[in-house]
This record gives C-alpha cells, structure tokens and sequence, in this order.
C-alpha cells in the first residue's frame, strides 16, 4: 500500500468451514485429530486472537489503509475504525456497543470478532458479521483438558457470543449489510465509494498468501515459550483459565468480574477442596480478595491461590 | 540499570547513554562486548496497549535497519517490530518471551533482542544519541500524542 493510497474496504465470505488461529498461538490449542476427521482446514492468519470457528455465514469486512494514517495507539485505532461497524450494527436494529479494546457488542454477548494487524505499509482493521454461529462446533474443535471444561466452554460461549439471528434479526442479506458497512464507512471517512476487483498485482499476492498460509513452517507459527496455563478468551468479560503442577489441576472460568466455575483436582488439599470452592465461585475474581478468601486453607489455600491467580487478570 | 543516569522529560525518565529511534520509539543501548541491546521507550510500550505476545526472527538471521526482528500482539492487534539498526540477531531476553506484558511495566529495564551491528557508525547518525536532543524530541512526541488523544493527559 503506498502512503497516499485511499481506504480500503474489503469484504470476503468464506465458501467452507475452517479455523483460523491467530498469529502467536500455538496448535496445540485445536483438537487437530477433530478438525481433520470433520474436514476442517486450519489456517494461522496474520493477525492476532485465539482459535475461531469460521462458517459460511460470517461476512468479513476489512479496512486497509496506509500506515500513516492509523492511529499508533492500538485502542484507539479499533476506536476510529471500528466505530463505523458499530453504527452499521445499529442501523440492522442492534444496540451494539464497543466493549474493551475491540469486541462489539449487545450487552454482553459479542456480536462481532475483530482483530488487526500492519502488514507491510498497510494497516488492516478487520471484524465479521456473524449470521449464525455454531458453538458446538467452535468447542469441539478445541483440544481442551477435560470434558467438564468443554461444558463450561460452550455454556459461556452460549451466552457471550451472539450473531444476528441470536440477537432475533433474520431478515438482513449479506448483500444489504455490505452496502450498510459502506454506506457507513464511506460517511465517516468522508469519500465516495468506488467499486473495484482484485487488480493483478493484488491476485498475485493473494496466490503467493494462499501458498504461504499451506506452508508448514507457516502453520507451525513463530516459536513462542510455553505458557504455565492455558486461557480461552471467550469475550472481553468472560474466559476460562486451566493450569495444573505436581499436585492440582485447576480448571475455573471467570465472567462480568465473578468466579463462576471451579474445579480442583488434587489428592493434596486434604479434603478441602469443596470449601475452597464454595469460597470462591459466584464471589469477585479480583486476586486480593481472591487471596484473602484462601489465607484461612493454609498452605493448601496458598497452592490454589498461585495457580489460579495469573487466570484472574482481565486481557 | 539502576545505576544509569536519567533523563528526565516531564513525568517519564530515560536512561541516558542510549540512541533512540523516532520512528519506532525503540531505543538502543551498545554492550562492552559491542552487541546492541533493543528495547521499547516508555511512549513505545504505552501506545501500544497491553503486549500479550512477542516473537522474534531466528537467531542468527541478518536484520536491515527498518526491518522486521520479530513480531508484537496487543488487544489481537499484531505489528512487526522494526530494528533500528542492522546487523545480526544474537539473543533473545527470554524474560520478555515468557511474559511480554514486563515491556508495559518496565520498558526502560526491558531489552527484548541484541542484535551485532554491522553498520552502527553508519546508522547511530540516524538516531538520536545527543541527551538534548532526546529530552526535546521526547517532549515533542509526548506533546504531540497527547493532542491526539494517545495518552492520558
């Protein structure tokens, strides 16, 4: 892109069923078994996130744009640039919002997943519309520790990520939420929309992508140090956190600021585990009453509490 | 570190004797052993959110000043991170590699690459190295973000 290009818009909608993984994360986190048994292609993409389930029925718009012209500022770049779908939403009859740094939503389900990345001297900012999403799907394809915290997954991923016909709206093409989000983003950058395909040197680049995307030093991803738990983001207000040592295994997740599920697993707490749990679901996650609540277990209290303490902060 | 001196630029403080680059708000710091150590300057790490992730190139692969050493994600946001200087990758703070979010906390004690130049004489007259020059320069980027509503006030 050069540096006096124009905005681009840019919409795709995929013809099959894949997941995407964002460009950090490691592959252990799909259930690769599953996605190949259920054909499901695994694509590392340039920007970031976690694993995501991607369907037919997801639009994805994508506004490239010099590099100088993107705010430095990576919150307020979703800010200025996300703020044009967020109205484009609310003229389909959503009460959507932006949530955190950059998920969209309706209260508390996200309605829209959204990421970015600079690529070369391009800026892209990109989300999806999604018609209707399969959760089952999205979980089944994780590779996750146990099949109680697949449960958990999927019931809060049930209640914090929504698609149009969650949200009741059933009637809205593909075709009319394209010309929504231009019609939006033509208005708040102030310029005439042009409609144009792929120019050839833009196809060549998408050939060269789609043989890097398959090449499996690619698809391996850049070497990352293995993390010390394992946490699957479902929105900005909710996630779930699993981490185990010698002793305890630990699978909790945490939504609006609350622990709502606990599991310990361990032969070491003598016994307490009920209590600890009992003290801690459905109370604050915050890690100083977290470990206050604990100090009365003793050191039992103190080895739950270093294990789920790195799962508590908000990300 | 500790033992350095500072620059002091309103509420923030730089570690003298360290080249800083104005494009990528990286800074430098030369080693006894000549190697140069990489890491964020403080409006670096605050715009660009909470770094959840980093990667680096392979040790040993040569870096063009204004080349990619690796990448950075924040807020699923992922940018390259742009060498200030050519010259090739040597080390990695596998501190930062295990818990990114320590270049938010701490930038100026951070490094994240050292790198062995080959071409610093060159390239240091790209960067700003004069004490002066860095506190007016760092006032003005401060100043000029805080306009844009890139920081907090």
């Amino acid at each position: 892109m050069l540096k006096d290009s124009q905005p681009t818009l840019s919409f795709c909608r995929p013809i099959e069923a894949y997941i995407g993984l964002g460009y950090h994360r490691s592959l252990d986190e799909l259930d690769r078994d599953h996605c190949e048994k259920h054909g499901l292609p695994i694509i590392r993409r340039r920007i970031g996130g976690g694993p995501v389930y991607i369907d037919d029925q997801q639009l994805f718009f994508q506004l490239t744009m010099p590099a100088a012209v993107a705010p430095a500022r990576v919150d307020l770049l979703y800010r200025r640039f996300l703020g044009p779908a967020i109205d484009a939403f609310r003229d389909i009859g959503l009460a959507a919002e932006l949530r955190s740094a950059n998920d969209i939503a309706v209260d508390e389900r996200k309605i829209s997943g959204t990421g970015a990345g600079r690529i070369g001297d391009g800026v892209t900012v990109v989300g999806n519309v999604i018609f209707s999403f399969p959760h089952h799907r999205m979980v089944e394809a994780l590779a996750l520790p146990s099949n109680r915290m697949a449960d958990e997954c999927l019931r809060l991923m049930q209640r914090h990520v929504s698609s149009l016909a969650g949200e009741g709206v059933s009637n809205t093409t593909s075709e009319e939420v394209k010309q929504i989000l231009t019609r939006r983003y033509a208005q708040d950058l102030d310029l005439e929309p042009q409609v144009s395909e792929l120019t050839t040197v833009e196809q060549i680049e998408v050939e060269r992508w789609s043989q890097r995307f398959a090449d499996p030093e690619w698809m391996e991803g850049p070497a990352t140090p293995r993390a010390s738990g394992r946490r699957i983001r479902i929105s900005a207000d909710a996630w779930l956190w699993s981490t185990s040592d010698a002793n305890l295994e630990l699978e909790a997740s945490i939504a609006r600021g609350r622990i709502e599920w606990l599991h310990l697993g361990s032969i070491s707490l003598n016994g307490t585990g009920g209590e600890i749990c009992e003290a801690l679901v459905g109370r604050a996650a915050d890690p100083a009453q977290v470990g206050g609540r604990l100090r009365r277990f003793g050191p039992q209290g103190l080895h739950v509490a270093r294990l789920l303490e790195p799962g508590l902060k908000q990300q | 570190m500790s033992n350095q001196r500072r620059i002091s630029v309103g509420s923030y403080e730089l570690e003298a004797g360290r080249c800083y680059d104005r494009e990528t708000h990286l800074w430098i710091e030369q080693q006894s052993d000549g190697r140069v150590r990489c890491g964020f300057d403080p409006l670096g790490a605050e715009t660009s959110g909470d770094i959840v992730a980093v990667s680096f190139e392979p040790l040993g692969n040569m870096v063009e000043r204004g080349g990619s050493f690796g990448s950075l994600e924040a807020a699923k946001f992922v940018g390259p991170l742009l060498t200030p200087v050519s010259g090739t990758l040597e080390a990695y703070n596998d501190d930062v590699l295990a818990n990114p979010a320590l270049l938010n906390a701490d930038p100026q004690g951070q490094w994240m690459v050292e790198i062995a130049p080959d071409a610093l004489d060159r390239e240091r007259a790209l960067l700003l190295c004069d004490e002066d020059e860095i506190r007016e320069w760092f006032l003005n980027e401060r100043k000029k973000l805080e306009q844009e509503g890139m920081l907090a006030t």
